[in-house]
């Protein structure tokens, strides 16, 4: 049988994906400038205080740690695992550094000497999941636990205290006469730096390669393990670097500094389009999500919305990236007729969850008058 | 790849234009004051980097003002009793009080919290600290954007606040305890323990102190301290510490819990394990929450001071500070409602602070006079 | 034809065989762990081995293994619910509010309250996961957020305290009217539903069968969606009693009531054997594990550590089953070939 043939040309032009100009909108990050602007919109309205440079300069440095955990932990996810010992890694070299100083030990020397351990115990986390093959979540919840419970030993009920300025510069200075705080600056070098690594390397590529099918990567002969081993021993650098800046922002060491901010890191990574499964994301994506965590957060905090539920904006948000982008998919494909069955149950679903909110305010009403 | 740069500077620009747009507001306070149709906050009067203990500079309110109640953390029945002796003050001075916390002892959150507070120009803090130790940047920079801070309960460092409102001498809350146990222990003396609050909590952390030095006195000399734990103000916590010591301690007779979520917990927990008589639980307490331990003889006695005071008190004195009455310098005196005059004095390691009073006993012949 | 058939029978028998020695095997690692560890503690610490400290230890893990039976329910289908801790403080909350203004209610009423509430919670975790096809982990760290977020809207920050809860409301953990306290026995009910309904119903092995292959599984007949819906609407409802019990046994219900819970229950069902990737896992296993972690914490305490070191020894520990537990299976792998 001959098939007919047809110039090549013709087919690349016939069968090319068709590109609209709108299908470059659709790309995640634009949907996250796009709910920035939304927010600084609604959040200007809403109250005087949140177009305040000083405002805003004050309030950016509560999120350079998280943002600093954050830049490796775009790594580990794009290569399918995880680290959830990142905010205790954080703890224990602030707490080693605490230590040391305590004990009299230079400033600068205890800092060095907190990089090496937080690197250490990024490296730990590296070899047991690379070399020893264990699963990535069940590695960094014992090192989450182990390496918090470091951090208590080491300093206990004691505070580590008196850092010089030219130590606190780091967390609380601006950097020369303008309102940007040095953490913030740190944080954007940093960013741009993995950024180039992520989206100009090779390894930035092998990144991807492995987030996408793990087994072909490793059958044509890069790294793979010890590619994983540097980007855990990465993360647990940043970590440790998270934790000198919080020390010096704070001034003061405790033992329970950051505790639970890997869940913030994550969210904020996955919000910035890194796909939990691996093999994708962007560090602009990153880099966006955080900018519109921390403008959420600041402005819910000028409306005096308690922080605890604040983060019921973000876990929406979280949800509802994924959701709704899903959703409109399903909506472009098959047009399948109405499926009663399935219509029923929603509306059986819809029905339980209106059920369940007039419970939660009508008993909430009673707890409000007692007060 | 094209795309990416474009959202980088979409992103630079967007950011830009924001800080832009925002170094254009600061500019101007006088068009934001009238844009608020009235002054709702005190101009900041000046940026001047903060000085130790800096007074605060506040130029008279042209309105109602604005303080704020900054907890160690919502919920606690404690601090939920010092507000509604700050909202008795604020009834009476004509200023409106915000009750904001961090919904955990953590200092994190509270540093966040005050920020937050800072960026609305608020007219004073009164702030019970997780840390006394991490506040204190946050304070600085709240007294230099000239919003006066006191602290209540809980001290702030030294240089992070104008001046502290202290419930008893630190002394005497320890000594007071101490005698307390002894007292409980009976005359032969015994083992004791103390469960503490967060092992960061400055003003749990002095008072321990304070007992470890009592109990270096002849007259406590049968009494041993096995062991201080901490139940980070969480009352699940708690009370697994406590069934701990049991465990650890076969012997003990005394648990001493300087903290009211502490000693609820630990007398629920003597109450449960059929401990009671055979070990006592004292410390600091709210009479509400004791009142059946003191009664079934968990917990026969326990001290506090009134909360309700403390959080009246810490208004009228922002109140003074806000409206320039005293500068916060040593031998400053304010009036402050019903309690009377109270006079600013200078402790070497408290710093400036006014003391309130002393502590109170409470036992089951006077426990059911108070309700709160 | 005979013969083939035969063979292959017996190969499948021999290779179910060595699958269920296998398992067996996990077990009896966990077991001689701590067996070995109890040995130790004893040594340092006579008062480990008696009544009084095993009915503590028992009373700490009851709720931790009913949460960790769920979460392993999760964990099998290859999924995973961060939302537990969140889900049982909202339902802790709703609950003690609702016992403290109806003080007469009957405590039945109560516990039906908080396995209704913890079903709504959960079956919002299921649609999402199923309809939305929003990835578990994100789904449950976004609604871990969420719920906690709503335990301060609704209850505006206030907590509820001991003196508030009516008596029998306390009894419902503590009374022993079979000698053991009754969450106890709740616990130990938990279980035998659970490992009934894992290994003895077609839902059960259907729920073996996603985790192992999700794609095979509906051409086996498996309706996927509805087993994964369900197993995080059993999650939340098995929250929903955990609550009532946190609440009853330790007399209040705060704002953080549970906070960081959910890393405890992944914990004790890892290292009790049950694989992350899903399709493996068995309710003696889980149980193992939750007792292993209430035996370190305890152990911990009674042989004078530190408290400051406790945490440390806590994560190493685990650590430490998790590794040999994967060295002994790497060698049982050598051996089998």
């Amino acid at each position: 049988m001959s098939a007919h043939i047809v110039p090549e040309s013709k087919l690349i032009n016939e069968y090319a994906p068709k590109r609209s100009f709108l299908s470059i909108f659709q790309r995640w990050e634009w949907m996250l400038v796009g709910l920035i602007l939304v927010d600084v919109f609604i959040n200007t309205r809403l109250t005087p205080y949140f177009m305040d440079a000083r405002n805003l300069s004050r309030a950016s440095s509560d999120f350079m740690e998280i943002g600093l955990m954050m830049l490796p932990m775009v790594f580990i996810i794009i290569t399918g695992n995880i680290d959830l010992s990142v905010a205790s890694n954080m703890g224990m070299s602030a707490s080693f550094m605490g230590l040391l100083h305590n004990m009299g030990v230079n400033i600068w020397v205890a800092a060095g000497a907190a990089l090496l351990l937080g690197t250490l115990g990024g490296m730990l986390n590296g070899y047991l999941i690379s070399k020893v093959k264990l699963p990535a979540l069940v590695v960094t919840l014992g090192t989450y636990a182990f390496y918090r419970g470091l951090a208590y030993g080491f300093l206990g009920d004691q505070a580590a205290r008196g850092y010089p300025e030219a130590f606190t510069y780091f967390g609380q200075g601006k950097v020369f006469q303008t309102l940007v705080p040095f953490s913030v600056a740190l944080f954007l070098f940093m960013a741009v730096i993995f950024g180039l690594v992520l989206h100009r390397t090779t390894f930035g590529r092998y990144l991807y390669s492995i987030g996408n099918n793990e087994n072909a990567t490793n059958y044509s002969g890069i790294p793979v393990a010890k590619i994983k081993f540097v980007i855990y021993m990465l993360s647990g650098f940043m970590a440790s670097l998270a934790g000198l800046i919080l020390a010096a922002r704070f001034g003061s060491t405790r033992p329970d500094n950051g505790t639970g901010l890997e869940l913030a890191v994550i969210t904020a990574a996955v919000l910035g389009g890194v796909d939990i499964n691996g093999g994708k994301g962007s560090m602009s994506g990153a880099a966006l999500s955080l900018l519109l965590i921390g403008l959420m957060r600041f402005g819910m905090g000028l409306k005096n919305i308690q922080g605890q539920v604040q983060g019921i904006a973000i876990g929406l948000l979280l949800i509802f990236s994924i959701l709704i982008p899903s959703f409109i998919r399903s909506l472009s494909t098959v047009r399948k007729t109405i499926n009663w069955r399935s219509a029923l149950s929603t509306f059986i679903f819809l029905l339980i969850f209106v059920l369940f909110f007039v419970f939660f305010f009508w008993s909430r009403a009673a707890v409000i008058a007692s007060v | 790849m094209k795309n990416r740069s474009l959202f980088v500077l979409l992103t630079i620009v967007v950011a830009l234009s924001m800080l832009l747009s925002a170094c254009g507001k600061v500019e101007s306070p006088a068009t934001e004051v009238a844009e608020l149709g009235g002054a709702t906050e005190a101009p900041a009067a000046t940026e001047a980097p903060a000085a130790t203990a800096a007074p605060a500079t506040a130029a008279p309110a042209a309105g109602p003002m604005t303080f704020v109640l900054v907890p160690k953390n919502l919920g606690n029945p404690y601090f939920d009793t010092s507000n509604k002796g700050a909202q008795e003050a604020a009834k009476e001075l004509g200023v409106t009080v915000l009750y904001q916390g961090p919904a955990n002892a953590d200092a994190t959150e509270q540093i966040q919290l005050i920020n937050s507070l800072i960026a609305q120009k608020v007219n004073g803090l009164a702030i019970s600290a997780d840390d006394s130790d991490a506040l204190v940047p946050t304070g600085k920079e709240a007294m230099a954007a000239g919003i006066p801070v006191v602290s209540f309960d809980s001290a702030i460092g030294k240089d992070g606040r104008n001046f502290h409102i202290n419930q008893a001498v630190l002394h005497d809350i320890g000594a007071i305890e101490i005698k307390m146990a002894s007292d409980l222990a009976g005359p032969d003396g015994g083992e004791i323990a103390i469960l503490s609050a967060t092992s960061t909590a400055p003003n749990q952390n002095a008072w321990i102190e304070v007992m470890k030095e009592e109990l270096k006195k002849p007259e406590y000399a049968k009494l041993k301290l096995d062991e201080v734990v901490y139940g980070d103000d969480d009352d699940t916590k708690s009370y697994n510490e406590a069934q701990a010591l049991f465990t650890k301690y076969p012997n003990l007779k005394v648990i001493i819990a300087p903290t009211t979520v502490g000693i609820a917990a630990s007398a629920r927990a003597v109450t449960d394990g059929k401990l009671i008589g055979k070990v006592f639980v004292t410390g600091l307490g709210t009479p509400n929450q004791m009142r059946e331990y003191v009664k079934n003889g968990a917990a026969p006695q326990f001290a506090l001071w009134n909360p309700l005071d403390l959080g009246y008190l810490s208004v009228y004195a922002l109140n003074a500070l806000a409206t320039g009455q005293i500068k916060g310098v040593e031998g400053d005196t304010f009036k402050a409602g019903r309690l009377g005059e109270y006079t600013i004095k200078m402790d070497p390691d408290l710093g400036l602070n006014v003391l309130y009073g002393s502590p109170f006993v409470y036992k089951a012949d006077n426990i059911d006079n108070f309700n709160w | 034809m005979q013969n083939s058939t035969s063979a292959t029978q017996s190969v499948r028998s021999s290779l179910s065989n060595l699958l269920w020695s296998l398992v067996r095997f996990r077990e009896a690692g966990i077991s001689i762990f701590i067996l070995i560890l109890v040995f130790v503690v004893t040594l340092r610490a006579p008062s480990f081995l008696t009544t009084d400290n095993f009915n503590d230890i028992l009373l700490n893990i009851s709720i931790l293994a009913i949460m960790a039976l769920a979460q392993t329910m999760v964990i099998i289908t290859h999924g995973i619910d961060l939302s537990v801790s969140s889900m049982i403080g909202l339902v802790a909350m709703m609950v003690a509010f609702v016992v403290k203004q109806n003080p007469e209610m009957p405590v039945i009423f109560a516990v039906l309250l908080g396995m209704a509430l913890g079903s709504v919670l959960g079956s919002f975790n299921g649609l999402i996961i199923t309809r939305g096809n929003v990835p578990p982990i994100i789904a449950t760290l976004g609604t871990l957020s969420i719920y906690r977020g709503l335990v301060f809207f609704y209850s505006q920050g206030t907590w509820i305290n001991s003196f508030e809860l009516p008596k029998n409301f306390k009894m419902l953990s503590k009374g022993t009217p079979l000698g053991l306290p009754n969450m106890v026995i709740i616990a130990i009910l938990v279980a035998i539903v659970v490992y009934y309904f894992l290994n003895h119903t077609r839902t059960g092995r259907d729920i073996y069968a996603v985790g192992t292959n999700p794609d095979a599984a509906p051409f086996a007949g498996i309706r996927k969606e509805r087993i994964i819906f369900l197993v995080y609407l059993l999650s939340g409802l098995l929250a929903g009693l955990a609550a009532v019990l946190w609440v009853s046994r330790f007399e209040s219900a705060q704002t953080n009531t549970a906070a960081g819970f959910e890393l405890q229950t992944v914990a004790a069902s890892v290292v009790g054997g049950v694989s992350i990737s899903g399709g493996v896992g068995t309710v003696p296993g889980v149980l193992l594990g939750a007792l292993l972690l209430g035996i370190i914490q305890n152990s911990l305490t009674l042989i004078r550590i530190s408290p400051f070191w406790q945490l440390a020894a806590q994560g190493l520990l685990i650590l430490i089953a998790v590794i040999s537990d994967k060295w002994i299976l790497s060698r049982v792998e050598r051996t089998k070939k």
